[in-house]
């Protein structure tokens, strides 16, 4: 091997070795620089598309906010008994019944339909989240019990019923066994009233 | 390049401030509602209904002077008089003919002081008629 073949191959394990030092990092840094121009690019188009949505969103809103305003009144972000007492008040009196007591029970998460006899309809009744379950007595007649009922139903704030019991009550004096009623019933609703989380 | 990456990061940080976050919370709130309000009107049953069945299924000389309903259970006792025991058997026969009705029983019966039938039905429902 002549003098000037050693050179050259000096020279060229010389090269590799200053590409290995220098130039890969260098290379390395400006891939990673691009890596993130384009990333910061992707959070612009994202951020550009989350503004529109909101002005087209907003602008939906203040369309509809009447409607959108409904659901907090169906949906409210706490009990409110207050508001409920009033509500069954109303719905009482309006349909000629007298509001006799009104227990607030428990609070519970959700009830099961369907007991182990009827497997096809066990479903959840109500929905998974919290629920003020109360026992509201009323009494009047069957026709007026109707009309509260599906007062209840119609009520905007959501409530499920879950149970309803009524006995006939006796004239004053008869006692027992007559069999002369008075046409007033005396009506127990087991209620479920539900609140977002 | 780094001139490039500082020109975007500026217009990242404008765009961002121009975000209503707090507008933004209230339409995710909105979107939640609206989603718990689906899951309520989805399992709900209207019970007026059930009165309604009654009253189209109730024989003319059957009086009922009592009712419990359990809805989770899907299950309701009637309290029934009757004129007489033929007319409480056909009372029978017509709710178990109904596909409303999944099955009747007979808990109690027997005579009250003024002759009349008194009973207690108990009867299982298909809640689906109960639901809009």
């Amino acid at each position: 091997m002549t003098k000037k073949n050693i050179i050259i191959i000096i020279s060229l394990v010389g090269s590799l070795i200053l590409v290995f030092v220098f130039v890969k990092p260098l290379w390395s840094s400006i891939k990673a620089l691009n890596q993130e121009i384009e990333q910061k690019g992707l959070e612009i188009t994202a951020t550009e598309e989350i503004l529109a949505k909101t002005a087209e969103l907003n602008q939906e809103y203040q369309n509809l906010k009447d409607e959108a305003d409904k659901i907090s009144l169906a949906l409210p972000k706490e009990e409110d008994i207050s508001y409920l007492l009033i509500q069954f008040e109303n719905l009482a009196s309006a349909n000629g019944l007298l509001l006799e007591t009104v227990n607030f029970t428990q609070t519970e998460e959700q009830k099961t339909v369907g007991g182990q006899s009827s497997q096809s309809q066990t479903e959840k009744i109500g929905p998974p989240f919290p629920n003020l379950f109360l026992n509201v007595k009323v009494s009047g007649s069957y026709d007026a019990f109707k009309g509260y009922l599906t007062g209840l139903e119609n009520n905007i704030r959501s409530m499920d019923t879950h149970s309803i019991s009524f006995s006939i009550q006796r004239k004053e004096g008869q006692k027992g066994l007559s069999l002369l009623p008075s046409g007033i019933f005396e009506f127990d609703l087991g209620v479920s009233v539900y609140y977002q989380k | 390049m780094i001139e490039e990456k500082a020109d975007l990061e500026n217009q990242l940080t404008e765009l961002t401030n121009q975000r209503n976050l707090e507008l933004e919370a209230d339409f995710m709130e909105l979107k939640n509602g609206i989603e718990d309000l689906k899951k309520v009107l989805k399992n709900r049953l209207y019970p007026s209904k059930l009165f309604e069945m009654l009253e189209e299924l109730t024989l003319p000389q059957v009086q009922f002077t009592g009712l419990d309903t359990d809805f989770p259970q899907a299950k309701l006792t009637l309290e029934a008089e009757a004129v007489d025991y033929t007319t409480l058997a056909k009372q029978m026969i017509v709710f178990e003919e109904d596909e409303r009705i999944e099955k009747i029983g007979l808990s109690e019966v027997g005579l009250d002081l003024t002759g009349r039938v008194n009973s207690t039905l108990n009867i299982e429902i298909n809640l689906d008629f109960l639901r809009p």
